[in-house]
């Protein structure tokens, strides 16, 4: 029972991140913002705003509106909410100041403040204007509920991020794992060394294929397209292709042993062209993954402090389950060798 | 000791070379004709990335067919024979310099042929002979071990080709990207970083072909 005591781990964490990853709301945000008129500084104009997740009417009373433009903010002199989530801003004339492109922000006590970057765009070429700048009272920005972050075209997908991220982390420590095996297989050459790097191997290539599921599916709703050209996707699908070769190059050799030492040097081989696909030639091209053009890793600004527990519980849970997947099906093949 | 076993077994595989002419005179044909048959099918290569690919991957299958042989070639008795008198580690530094000298020189004559006949629109001639050098160097190192693993496992071309491009994918695309630069006319930190790449996957796989390799070799 102690000695199991992993195997419990993995499973509570895993429970832990799929319960979170699905249960935690997502925070309020706006989705989309539009303005009755294109010409902002010839007569009023309504914003017509959509929230997600908003609790406009509930926080009716303390609900303020303001654009934003060259950090000087235009409140709404009127704020018309239709229902939890519909509201309509009124403004007054306003011109922008050299930049045509004005952010909306909203706020109030419940829903903390909403941000929409560019909102608004205008026609307007005044370089000079922006009249009636006010003072929204904000009293703290902290948002005061446990939620995932509101991000623009990401949404409810950002959820994907404990299902699709942990697949990569799983199939290289499943990988990693093979390789310390076929190191013990090349000093003592002892076969079950080997099996457990064949086994290993065939698990880690499920989770790539899980991965690259997961990953297009969230390409498609995010970056329009379910494959797209890009240094970490193609560095991936090499490696499963080098991988798969692998099994290959073991169904092509009879000998036990001889195919034990081969594979277990082609493994190595593939290995490390791995890390130089994943770990280096991204850093050396531009990419769309988060933390691209450079680090192929996450930035503080990617991985908000909600979701952080959750994804390292991911993480190690998915690891700690993959291995042990492969450990049961090694034990499965013992057995079945043993009775033939 | 150790260099003078290398010298003797590169003299040999250049005599063995000698003496079956028909092995290298084979590689020069298979390029010639594939870049004969790029020119009848594109006519005039315009764009400077298809042009620079093309002349990769006509590389790539060059490499691939002329380094298969590379163990397969050795008979029975031949290996039994080199097993008893020579350190594995100096056959395989041995036939991995022969290849280099093959491959690079193929790179050179086949940019020559491939100048000649589609044309040759790179702005900085001196950067895209060294990457064809580099590039060529760098895939016969890798190519070297992947026959010897190949040769292991059936000996079959198809396997070679399995094995080898996935692997050696990086080294294929460090190459492509600065020949690129060069076809394009740029240096900078781009092209020597692309430069001091390709130098060390060369390197890495020599490496760990010279770790891995007494293991392979031992049957």
């Amino acid at each position: 029972m102690l000695r199991n005591w992993w195997k419990f781990l993995g499973v509570l964490l895993l429970a832990y991140s799929i319960y979170a990853g699905l249960a935690t709301p997502l925070a309020p945000g706006i989705i989309s913002a539009k303005s009755s008129a294109t010409y902002t500084s010839d007569s009023t104009f309504t914003v017509t705003v959509f929230g997600y997740n908003t609790r406009f009417q509930t926080e009716q009373s303390g609900l303020q509106a303001w654009l934003m433009n060259n950090d000087k903010p235009v409140c709404a002199t009127r704020v018309e909410v239709i229902d939890e989530t519909h509201a309509i801003l009124h403004f007054p004339p306003v011109a922008p100041i050299k930049d045509p492109l004005f952010t909306l922000k909203m706020h109030s006590a419940g829903d903390g403040l909403l941000v929409m970057e560019n909102a608004i765009w205008t026609a307007d070429t005044v370089t000079a204007g922006l009249t009636q700048v006010c003072q929204p009272k904000v009293a703290s920005e902290d948002q005061n509920y446990h939620a995932y972050p509101f991000r623009y075209i990401l949404y409810e997908s950002i959820r994907n991020l404990f299902l699709h991220v942990p697949m990569w982390f799983a199939m290289i420590a499943l990988l990693s794992w093979s390789l310390y095996n076929n190191f013990k297989y090349l000093r003592g050459f002892n076969i079950n060394y080997d099996h457990r790097a064949h086994e290993s191997v065939k698990v880690a290539l499920v989770f790539g294929m899980l991965g690259l599921i997961t990953g297009s599916l969230w390409a498609r709703s995010t970056w329009g397209a379910w494959w797209v050209d890009d240094t970490k996707l193609n560095g991936t699908a090499i490696t499963m292709l080098s991988y798969l070769a692998y099994l290959v190059l073991r169904n092509s050799i009879e000998d036990e042993q001889k195919r034990a030492r081969v594979s277990a040097i082609y493994s190595i081989f593939a290995y490390v062209m791995m890390l130089v696909l994943i770990g280096l030639l991204p850093r050396l091209n531009d990419s769309l993954h988060p933390g691209n053009g450079g680090n192929p890793a996450f930035s503080n600004y990617d991985l908000d402090n909600t979701m952080r527990p959750v994804f390292y519980a991911a993480v190690l849970g998915w690891i700690i389950v993959g291995i042990w997947i492969s450990g049961i099906r090694y034990r499965m093949r013992k057995l079945k060798e043993a009775h033939t | 000791m150790w260099t003078r076993q290398i010298g003797k077994l590169v003299k040999r595989e250049l005599l063995n070379e000698t003496r079956q002419q028909y092995a290298v005179f084979g590689i020069i044909l298979f390029v010639v004709s594939t870049i004969f048959i790029a020119r009848f099918s594109f006519k005039a290569v315009k764009e400077i990335p298809t042009w620079n690919a093309l002349f990769w991957i006509i590389m790539l299958f060059a490499a691939v067919t002329g380094i298969a042989r590379s163990f397969a070639q050795e008979s029975r008795g031949k290996l039994l024979y080199l097993y008893t008198v020579a350190d594995p580690r100096a056959l395989l530094v041995a036939k991995m310099i022969y290849n280099n000298i093959l491959l690079v020189a193929l790179g050179l004559a086949g940019i020559a042929i491939y100048g000649f006949l589609i044309g040759f629109p790179a702005q900085n001639v001196g950067l895209y002979i060294l990457a064809v050098v580099l590039g060529c160097s760098a895939l016969a190192s890798g190519f070297t071990m992947i026959s010897a693993i190949a040769s292991k496992g059936g000996n079959n071309f198809a396997l070679m080709a399995i094995l080898g491009f996935p692997v050696l994918l990086p080294v294929l695309m460090a190459g492509i990207r600065l020949s690129k630069f060069a076809a394009d006319g740029l240096t900078g930190d781009g092209a020597w970083q692309y430069a001091g790449l390709l130098i060390a996957l060369n390197v890495a796989v020599s490496a760990l072909a010279y770790l891995l390799f007494p293991y392979l070799w031992r049957d």
